[in-house]
């Protein structure tokens, strides 16, 4: 098994080399650069245009800026933001929190409540509480994030129970520790919920189909006939072949986390990645885009790398070579 | 009424003004603004920024509103502005204009004595000088100041100091926005900022984190104290500011003033009407909902005047297709496309009634310019478009469709940037009338990137709904309107972009007109020639169409009626006067 | 027991004497929400497909004048008698005394009874005796309230040939009409014209607005010629507009081919009033039929959810199946490809292309590439799922039975291995479909996806998101239920379809 994530870890360096340099290529191959934004503005004027290109290298070829941000990487640099003009990693770093918060809270509550309603689904297939099940959850899946987000903020503001934007409220500094918990936490259940109920559907889906699909197995037919109690059944036999797709999922899921989730960000004003990402993208903050990419990158491998192993430790039938 | 008025009082003003050869703007009797206020201090005002927040707090560095938002609060000038764009004494007490026999132009400023930047260091005439000349005029440090500092030789002025208290500005030439702009610069502590112009580093003094550090200096009402990354900005007001109220109460009234960052706008408007934050620009549509509501909410809500800035049609000269080319430079194609454009039914549906039509360069919203008279409209009529379309040696095949005089089919791209709902709007809008001309628009909303590149980099387009932002000085606009300026997308010279051969490049003479104006106004220090100048330029604008412009939506505002002094306007926004600002 | 027994012997009957298409196709039938969601989805597409014959509108015929108009509500009554369906005209239009966009009915007089000055009683009836039109000019006078008394303010005469139900048409029926208000937009609008006039300070004290109409002439064309009458109306009709089937308007082409004007239900609209609209589902911002937009929109909504996933799922069961199945080393590379699709920047890889391509290429030609570029990023998480569970399924007995008895590991894969995921396929397809009609949408943004004036069902709904039309404009969102509708279908014939395949549920 050692061996197995040795191996795995070595071939991941090329693997995160050919990834960034993909990045770059085709963000450089896009059309447009950072400056873009202000060559419409009528105060900005052509040298300063010039003076920056100058200053951020933009004029240079492209591999040129490929290596030198490569060499600034392996030095354990993320480069400079182009439009805060201030080292990524800072940037980025100051959102590490808040986006954890969000995606580790709706990770869990969505993967809580989609396991759990898959397996109930399924047990109980066909049935009303199945039906209803099914309806809501495609009601999520066909509504939109962002929208979703909207009406859960327009609820908010009729009623008045939550805290329209933002993850601290604007006296968070003068506050307890216990208070601004609190504070967080209030500020915390509406994108939380707008997340998970996004992500819970597909979860429960795939767990009701692939349980059903090994509760017609003979192993399970066979402990049943035994006179195992139901939930041993459930529990030991039919969950530890039906989880397999999960564990892939699980594997995602991992790399998604520093992701960001950028609409409902956006609509309830949570200060995650996802919103200094996009706004990256659509500036071109080079080194922003990069730094991401290769975060996600970095976490994707690992992931699934996760994902392998658990795949072998629970699956009775898959091996590692 | 008011904006007729303003005019006037502009006009007189300077006409007063340089029938002698020296002139006092303003002197020590001259109250600032906000001397006559009176309030009670206390509270804390949240206001929303759309979007994100402040990129950086140097002021050189800033170049979008998220940062001088923030910026503009805690450094200040000599001068200010009030929300009619009138200028008023702030930190000087007394300024002079004086144009020697050799043609220098000489601006002598009173700095106030006794004032103290915020971390109690005093404030001379020596940080004046330093920012003027070792900053703005710095050649070291680009900056987009240093080119409305410039005379219209590209000279820069030199500030020297007289003594702790007062400065010489010398220009090399009259130039008529030199108290406007040099005297307007926001000042920089020159005992922090020093150091840092030494070593070179001056960009990289002052990021986002020097407010955590609490690092920031200056003069104005409220310092940053708290960022936290796209949450919000926390000022605390300055003990040391200049002001007192009539009572004699130090101002700002307000204790602290928190910029909360909210990226969505219908975020805002939710989060105004659960009363997390205090004022909000409404959104033309939810107007009236929000008016009804303002009485049983507590709320003042109005209209004020229309916005600045402007919204056209733009058609490329310079086109790739000598086809199109023909048709774009042909004026009365461009005619007929502003007779097809119904104004009123565009303001109807996209800003719900609440705006007004354009006809020319200068918005309304820009009074002392503005001049209505000059302009020729273009009222809605398809048949007055099919006359320009013949006119202009178009007719109509069988099927309907409009072909020019060699028989083409006459169609063309239409882009907008995605994502704006305006211009979106007037693309769709206008492409379902020129329909109706039997002229075929393909309408692509594409990205801001993409579109910008095309404008400016490629020349690869054929026309474009797009806007600029404006202000009350129309030289604002010179880069778009002289005739090598970096924004004439519309007809590049050669000379500034190589994607525009010489062969087919071709300046009419009323475009040659128009740059002669924005190269000329500048020395003219009669403000009534100035007014002329540019009446001829809005009257050239509108007769041959370059652009072709839209409708531009009325300022609207909403704010919680605990804040008392507001006075909204279009140009100064709700919170111009932060600094006597008070909540009940 | 004879029951049971016949029963088995149908049961052997069966099984001898029917195909397995045939066995799985009773087995489908059986799932009763299978089948009604099977017939959904087949009238769904018989929507898409002739799409043009169940419109009734251009889906990109814009009409300023109905902005953002609710459902046009269908008369069964004409004056309290019961007649054949009907509408009236309307009109939407921003009210310039409180700037609310309101939505009125119209009544243009068809016939009017008239009492002259002189007493004597005339009947003027369009169509009859050479009648060919009414105009009326009406005097309107705007009025405030304040301290509880009214001042007139601005008397401004005008010609109409309509009045609005429920605004202005007792001005026709009773010579005068008042519409008072308490807007404060009014007010504010009111204050500032007025406020020096009657030494106002604040708004709230003009208590209200009126305006009110009263009818002065009445011009009638009859023979081409023009007779201006002072008289009272006492009795009038109104023009109504029939709804029928079948019917003849605008025109469309049949199968993407062949013209064609006949269409499923429409009004018709006898004197090409540009008022009469028959919008069932209502209409947007630029006043285009929504059902139109929806039906058409379908064509894109409900066969790109299809394809994309046919070519995710050919690249995912390759990719996944060979690299789960054979293992090693084949496995290491693929999967690491794999990686690296998924880390792609799409965003940048998107507006790249849309860089590569003419500006003007045809909707279906960007429709086609979309569909490719949405499935080429999707298939390689579906991969790795897929190669995680071949990697389990290839250790069972059947499997190591199959290559036992010596059948090629194409075969082994193909025949054996792959069906076992069908269940996951199966869920991953019904959920992958709204990924792809909510997704497109993402991409008409970067001038990619389908762009205005056409639609997709993504489109529209992403441009309905807004508090404003929430709560004004609620039927804009009805592209949401045609998604979710489409999405609960597939979901329920795929359920169906598994228990179909079941090799259990067979016999």
């Amino acid at each position: 098994m050692l061996k197995y994530i040795g191996r795995r870890l070595i071939i991941s360096l090329p693997e995160l080399l050919i990834i960034s340099l993909m990045i770059f290529l085709i963000m450089y191959a896009a059309p447009g650069d950072f400056l873009d934004q202000y060559r419409l503005d009528p105060s900005v004027s052509p040298q300063r245009l010039k003076a920056m290109e100058e200053e951020f290298g933009l004029n240079k070829p492209a591999i040129v800026q490929y290596l030198t941000w490569l060499k600034n990487v392996l030095k354990g640099n993320l480069g400079y933001s182009f439009y805060y003009r201030r080292p990524v990693s800072t940037l980025i770093w100051e959102r590490v929190a808040a986006t954890l918060i969000l995606s580790l809270i709706s990770l869990a509550s969505s993967w809580i409540l989609g396991i759990a309603l898959g397996v109930f689904t399924a047990l109980k297939k066909y049935s009303i509480g199945d039906k209803i099940m099914t309806f809501l959850a495609f009601g999520f899946v066909a509504i939109p994030e962002f929208f979703l987000g909207l009406v859960l903020l327009y609820f908010a503001a009729k009623t008045g129970w939550f805290p329209i934007s933002g993850m601290k409220s604007v006296y968070y500094s003068s506050l307890s520790t216990w208070e601004r918990f609190k504070d967080i936490l209030w500020h915390l259940i509406l994108p939380a919920t707008a997340l998970s109920l996004g992500s819970f559907a597909g979860l429960m889906r795939y767990m009701r189909g692939s349980l059903l699909d090994v509760l017609n197995e003979d192993y399970v037919v066979f402990a049943r006939a035994k006179g195992m109690p139901e939930r041993v059944v459930i529990f030991k036999h039919a969950m530890r072949n039906a989880i397999n797709p999960m564990i892939t999922f699980l594997g995602f899921s991992i790399s998604g986390l520093l992701g960001g989730a950028l609409f409902v960000e956006n609509v309830f004003g949570w200060p995650g990645m996802g919103r200094l990402v996009y706004q990256a993208l659509i500036q071109q903050d080079m080194y922003i885009v990069m730094a991401s990419g290769l975060i996600s990158a970095v976490l994707l491998v690992a992931g699934n790398l996760v994902a392998d192993i658990l795949l072998a430790l629970v699956d009775p039938r898959v091996r590692l070579s | 009424m008011k904006r007729v008025l303003t005019v006037a009082l502009v006009l007189a003003f300077f006409v007063l003004s340089f029938a002698a050869e020296k002139y006092v703007y303003f002197d020590e009797n001259t109250p600032y603004l906000g001397a006559k206020a009176t309030g009670k201090p206390g509270g804390t005002l949240i206001a929303p920024q759309l979007g994100s927040g402040p990129k950086t707090v140097n002021p050189i560095v800033a170049q979008e509103t998220s940062s001088t938002a923030v910026i503009n609060v805690f450094l200040i000038s000599l001068i200010e502005m009030d929300n009619y764009a009138r200028m008023y004494p702030a930190l000087a007490e007394r300024c002079e204009v004086e144009v020697t026999d050799d043609e220098k132009m000489i601006i002598t400023l009173k700095i106030r004595k006794g004032i103290k930047w915020s971390d109690g260091a005093p404030f001379t005439a020596d940080d004046f000088v330093f920012s003027l000349n070792d900053i703005y005029c710095n050649p070291d440090i680009p900056n987009d100041m240093a080119n409305l500092l410039e005379d219209s030789q590209g000279r820069l002025p030199v500030a020297e100091k007289v003594d702790d208290y007062t400065v010489k500005i010398t220009y090399q030439e009259p130039y008529r926005l030199a108290v406007r702009y040099a005297a307007g610069i926001q000042i920089l502590p020159k005992h922090i900022a020093e150091p840092w112009v030494k070593q070179g580093k001056f960009k990289e003094m002052w990021t986002v984190d020097a407010i955590n550090k609490k690092e920031l200096v200056g003069l104005g009402p409220f310092i940053p104290v708290e960022y936290v990354p796209d949450q919000f900005v926390r000022m605390v007001k300055n003990p040391y500011y200049y002001k007192k109220d009539a009572n004699g109460q130090q101002l700002p009234y307000l204790d602290e003033y928190v910029l909360k960052i909210i990226p969505d706008l219908n975020a805002i408007r939710l989060a105004f009407e659960n009363g997390e934050i205090d004022v909000y620009g409404v959104t033309a549509q939810f107007y009236p909902e929000i008016k009804n509501k303002a009485k049983e909410k507590g709320w003042i809500v109005g209209t004020g005047g229309p916005n600045f800035g402007t919204t056209f049609v733009t058609l490329n000269f310079n086109c790739t297709d000598p086809v199109k080319r023909s048709w774009f430079r042909n004026e009365f194609f461009r005619k007929a496309i502003a007779y097809s454009m119904d104004k009123d039914a565009m303001i109807d549906t996209l800003l719900a009634g609440l705006g007004v039509a354009q006809w020319g360069p200068i918005s309304a919203a820009a009074a002392a310019f503005y001049n209505d008279d000059v302009l020729r409209k273009y009222p809605y009529d398809l048949d007055y478009a099919r006359m320009m379309l013949q006119l202009g040696g178009f007719s109509w095949d069988k099927d309907g469709n409009c072909v020019d005089a060699s028989g083409n089919k006459v169609e063309f791209i239409l882009m907008t940037n995605a994502g704006n709902t305006q211009r979106e709007g007037t693309c769709n809008i206008l492409r379902d009338e020129l329909a109706k001309l039997g002229i075929k628009v393909v309408f692509t909303p594409i990205d801001f990137n993409t579109l910008v590149q095309k404008m400016t980099a490629t020349g690869d387009w054929d026309a474009i709904v797009i806007g600029l932002t404006g202000s009350d000085e129309p030289q604002g606009g010179a880069n778009v309107w002289k005739l090598d300026g970096a924004l004439h997308f519309w007809n590049y010279s050669p000379k500034v972009k190589n994607f525009v051969s010489a062969d087919i490049y071709e300046a009419p003479d009323w475009e040659v007109e128009i740059d002669k104006i924005f190269r000329e106004n500048v020395r003219i220090l009669d403000q009534k020639k100035v007014y002329q100048m540019f009446s001829r330029y809005q009257e050239l604008v509108s007769e041959h169409l370059p652009l072709i412009y839209t409708i531009q939506q009325n300022y609207l505002y909403a704010y919680v009626d605990k804040l008392q002094n507001l006075e909204p306007t279009a140009f100064g926004g709700m919170l111009w006067n932060i600094d006597w600002i008070w909540k009940k | 027991m004879t029951e049971t027994n016949n029963n088995n012997q149908k049961i052997e009957f069966e099984e001898k004497y029917l195909t397995r298409g045939q066995l799985i196709w009773r087995a489908f039938l059986r799932h009763r929400p299978g089948v009604i969601a099977l017939c959904i989805l087949i009238a769904m597409y018989i929507l898409a497909i002739f799409a043009d014959f169940f419109s009734p509108y251009n889906p990109i015929e814009q009409s300023l004048k109905h902005t953002y108009s609710p459902p046009t509500r269908i008369h069964r009554t004409y004056k309290s008698v019961k007649t054949k369906p009907y509408v009236l005209p309307m009109i939407s239009y921003v009210d310039k005394v409180t700037y609310e966009r309101t939505y009125k009915e119209m009544l243009f007089p068809s016939k009017l009874v008239l009492e002259k000055p002189d007493g004597s009683i005339v009947t003027y009836e369009l169509g009859k005796d050479g009648v060919e039109s009414f105009k009326f000019s009406v005097n309107s006078i705007e009025s405030i309230k304040i301290d509880g008394q009214w001042y007139d303010v601005k008397k401004s005469p005008r010609t109409t040939d309509y009045f609005l139900f429920g605004y202005n048409d007792e001005t026709l029926s009773k010579g005068l009409s008042r519409v008072e208000t308490t807007s404060a937009v009014a007010q504010e609008m009111y204050f500032k014209s007025y406020s020096s006039k009657f030494g106002l300070t604040s708004e709230y004290q003009i208590e209200a607005v009126a305006v009110t109409e009263s009818l002065d002439t009445i011009v009638v064309k009859k023979d081409g010629k023009f007779e201006m009458l002072k008289a009272k109306v006492i009795d009038y009709d109104y023009k109504t507009y029939p709804v029928k089937w079948f019917i003849r308007s605008w025109n469309g082409k049949l199968l993407w081919l062949f013209p064609m004007n006949i269409h499923l239900f429409g009004v018709e609209n006898y004197d090409n009033n540009q008022y009469v609209k028959l919008f069932i589902l209502g209409s947007d911002l630029y006043g285009r039929d929504v059902w139109s937009r929806i039906v058409f929109a379908s064509r894109i909504s409900l066969s790109i959810g299809i394809i994309g996933m046919i070519i995710t799922f050919a690249f995912a069961l390759l990719f996944g199946g060979i690299s789960g199945y054979y293992g090693g080393l084949i496995d290491e590379g693929l999967m690491r490809f794999a990686e690296i699709i998924m880390s792609i920047p799409g965003f940048y890889l998107m507006i790249m292309l849309r860089a590569m391509l003419p500006l003007d290429l045809p909707s279906t030609q960007i429709y086609i590439l979309l569909v490719f570029i949405l499935s080429f990023i999707g298939w390689a998480g579906t991969s790795r799922v897929i190669r995680g569970m071949v990697l389990s399924i290839r250790q069972r007995e059947f499997v190591e039975a199959a290559v036992a008895i010596g059948l090629p590991n194409s075969k082994v894969l193909a025949r054996h291995v792959l069906p076992n995921t069908a269940t996951y396929l199966i869920v991953n397809a019904t959920l992958r479909i709204p990924g792809y009609i909510l997704g497109e949408a993402g991409l008409s943004f970067l001038g990619l996806g389908i762009r205005e004036p056409y639609a997709s069902w993504g489109l529209m709904l992403a441009q309905a998101q807004d508090v404003y039309i929430m709560t004004k404009a609620p039927w804009l969102l009805i592209p949401g239920i045609f998604i979710f509708i489409t999405v609960i279908s597939f979901n329920f014939v795929g359920d169906a379809l598994r228990d179909a395949l079941d090799p259990r549920s067979l016999g």
